[in-house]
């Protein structure tokens, strides 16, 4: 069962992971979605206009320098620099965001976007996520990924 | 005609992107200055001759909007071609920046083709 919007936030997040950082992925069901050893990472971007809420993306680490090299045309061995990994995960959701939220509330409304946010994820916070209705599950190439839309209560 | 051009963003990914965009045109490009906020880039503008400026809208310290504003209030978007590049959007915010002065809006992600005929359109400038 998709709840609202995350059919919205499922499509774009695809989309988006396509034409900005070439990967390609399927959501998978929660039952069957394997998290991996690898330290994971997390980025959150607060919206508000006539939807307010906060989009979150969860990766393992590796996965980010993935996102970084492919968005910069590199190879990941090429990027030593973390920093990157950082950011492109942070863009990749930034972008993501900017374009679930007219598809939330329509392209005629205006909307604001937070600085996104980054932190490391610890494995329990990852896993009450991933038990979180409002969180979608993927594989993106072949890595797991969780995407988690909130919306705002008091929201019109 | 030689081209000067300043990208503010506070990603490194997408000045590395938008550099390397403008790097494979056939633009002749001189020099481009990276900024990660309005603030930097009001520096680097009381010191450089710019051709033209792509913006993000979602910065800290001083976001898009408001250095667009400083750009306005100072004269300075009616030379200075000022080229939106951002997720954040929707009609009324893009009509208000028109009003700033903004003269074009990219609604990441972007490609090399749309940079460089912005370029083109904003500067007059020819390909090599």
């Amino acid at each position: 069962m998709m709840y609202f919007g995350q059919e919205i936030v499922s499509v774009i997040f695809l989309d988006i992971s396509e034409r900005l950082a070439f990967m390609f992925g399927d959501p998978v069901a929660k039952e069957k979605f394997e998290t991996t050893g690898a330290p994971w990472v997390q980025s959150s971007v607060s919206f508000s206009g006539g939807t307010c809420g906060t989009l979150t993306l969860s990766a393992p680490r590796d996965l980010c320098l993935e996102i970084a090299a492919n968005i910069l045309g590199m190879d990941p061995e090429e990027l030593d620099d973390g920093l990157l990994a950082e950011d492109a995960l942070r863009e990749l959701l930034n972008v993501v965001t900017g374009h679930v939220v007219p598809g939330l509330q329509g392209e005629d409304e205006a909307f604001e976007l937070s600085v996104p946010s980054f932190r490391m994820l610890a494995s329990g916070a990852r896993d009450e996520l991933l038990e979180d209705p409002g969180t979608i599950c993927y594989e993106l190439d072949d890595s797991p990924v969780l995407l988690n839309l909130a919306i705002d209560d008091d929201a019109d | 005609m030689s081209l000067k051009i300043l990208i503010v963003d506070d990603s490194i990914t997408v000045r590395a992107v938008l550099r390397k965009a403008l790097r494979i045109t056939n633009l002749a490009i001189t020099e481009i200055f990276e900024a990660a906020n309005g603030l930097e880039a009001m520096k680097i503008l009381a010191e450089q001759d710019v051709d033209i400026l792509f913006t993000d809208l979602v910065m800290p310290e001083m976001n898009g909007e408001e250095f667009i504003a400083k750009l306005s209030r100072d004269g300075l978007t009616d030379r200075l071609p000022v080229v939106v590049i951002s997720s954040a959007g929707g009609s009324p915010r893009v009509e208000r920046l028109r009003e700033l002065g903004v003269r074009g809006f990219v609604h990441k992600p972007f490609t090399p083709e749309q940079i460089e005929e912005l370029v083109i359109e904003h500067t007059g400038a020819g390909v090599r």
